[in-house]
């Protein structure tokens, strides 16, 4: 294989290793505190996937520029600092252009700064990778986290508010759009929904916990159910060769 | 000493090029920021007075004809905004508190508007409850849509966040009674 058909298949493995295979929050479990916070809704979680994709990237990309320089004692505190440099950026931008979402996250869009994810990344991969392979890496982990707490976002609002609201927290066009699932948007004479078949714990700390690991079993499923057909292959394979083998030493007989 | 004087410098440059970036980033937000906060205020007044309006305002909390035995009287409203909406003759007058307060489950800010010596409507301007939506769609939004009658019973499902939304209710019509239901509307 040539030098330059590895190096692709190494910025491939890079991108694509975030997403699925080594999934940040399914697979590694880590980042579960704004996980669990920032769910409520589909919208919130989508925001706080794109800011922490952001912040990831950039503190990837700056600390594989810095990894030569930065001396082996203060490793630690500068990735710190080149961290929390880019949260205070992007918590500025939030507040100043996207406000709903900047005070639907609250104190957990602060809390980046000391993200196991983002602190993970900057020591064991951009710490040691270049600058191309960081950020494919930043962007891999970015993605993988971005979807799956999406998803949590999307199952908690359908079955805890019984709506999904699209336009509230990206509010570009005017009045939000909510499209009732589980309840209605009409009220009845007592001001109540005329159906209601929301489930409100999901909107609380234990719905969230409940569909982590809901996700987390179905995750699991899939990873067994992959590694089961691999090992039925490999056995089939190996009894193949046996089978071979003796029909080979048979007509040799 | 040449160590020390490397991670000196190397932490010296990343600090400084972190301050550069953060100041560089504030000059480009802060006058954002700044109309977020104004727009809020002013879309909710905007709210309880579609029609056209001129608001003063004055800060309580800065306010220290306000404290009694060094404890604010009225500790959960910030600021009081005076709306006087032209007429045909003169003008009419409306009152708009903005309170905000908060318990172990979050903060809820408010803006209250009073009309007729009675709350007309409460409009939320920031709720980090737990129980938030809950809040928001079995008593404030119930209260605003003419479902309850009063705000006396906090019930509803998330009891703590109303009871706070209350407080600060009470708080504002306590202002109102006790400084301009003299001056009528």
């Amino acid at each position: 294989m040539s030098m330059d058909k590895i190096k692709r298949s190494q910025h491939k493995e890079s991108f694509l290793n975030g997403i699925l295979r080594e999934n940040p929050l399914l697979v590694q479990i880590l980042g579960l505190c704004p996980a669990l916070a920032v769910t409520k809704s589909l919208e919130t979680a989508f925001g706080m996937g794109l800011l922490f994709t952001f912040v990831l990237v950039s503190s990837n990309v700056i600390v594989s520029l810095l990894r030569k320089l930065i001396p082996e004692e203060i490793r630690t505190p500068c990735y710190i600092v080149v961290i929390a440099t880019f949260v205070t950026i992007v918590k500025m931008f939030a507040e100043a252009f996207l406000p709903e979402l900047y005070s639907s996250l609250g104190v957990f869009l602060s809390l980046l700064v000391v993200n196991c994810i983002v602190l993970g990344r900057s020591e064991a991969f951009a710490g040691q990778n270049g600058v191309f392979d960081s950020f494919l890496d930043g962007c891999g982990n970015g993605i993988g986290y971005t979807w799956a707490i999406s998803l949590m976002g999307l199952i908690r609002e359908i079955f805890g508010k019984g709506t999904l609201t699209i336009g509230k927290v990206f509010n570009f066009f005017g009045d939000p759009l909510v499209l009732p699932i589980l309840k209605s948007t009409t009220l009845d004479t007592n001001g109540d929904p005329l159906y209601d078949f929301s489930i409100s714990i999901f909107q609380n700390p234990a719905g969230a916990f409940i569909v982590l690991g809901l996700m987390l079993a179905v995750m699991a499923a899939i990873t067994n159910h992959k590694k089961a057909v691999e090992k039925a292959k490999e056995r089939a394979a190996k009894e193949a060769a046996k089978a071979e083998a003796t029909l080979v030493a048979g007509g040799a007989k | 000493m040449n160590k020390y004087l490397k991670v000196s410098l190397t932490l010296a440059t990343i600090a400084s090029g972190s301050a550069l970036l953060i100041g560089l980033m504030n000059l480009a937000t802060v006058g954002a920021i700044a109309a977020n906060k104004e727009n809020k205020i002013k879309n909710g007044i905007s709210r309880f007075y579609p029609e056209q309006y001129y608001y003063q305002y004055f800060e309580m909390k800065e306010n220290s004809d306000e404290l009694e035995d060094g404890k604010l009287l009225y500790p959960t409203i910030n600021s009081v905004y005076i709306v006087d909406v032209p007429r045909e003759e003169g003008y009419k007058r409306g009152y708009v508190y903005s309170t905000s307060a908060k318990n172990s489950y979050g903060q809820v800010d408010l803006l209250i508007s009073i009309k007729e010596a009675k709350i007309d409507e409460i409009y939320v301007v920031k709720n980090t409850e737990s129980y938030g939506q809950t809040l928001e769609d079995n008593y404030i939004n119930k209260y605003n849509n003419g479902y309850l009658k009063d705000l006396a019973d906090v019930k509803c499902g998330a009891t703590y966040g109303a009871k706070i939304v209350k407080e600060q209710c009470d708080d504002a019509m306590r202002h109102y009674t006790n400084n301009y239901a003299k001056e009528g509307e």
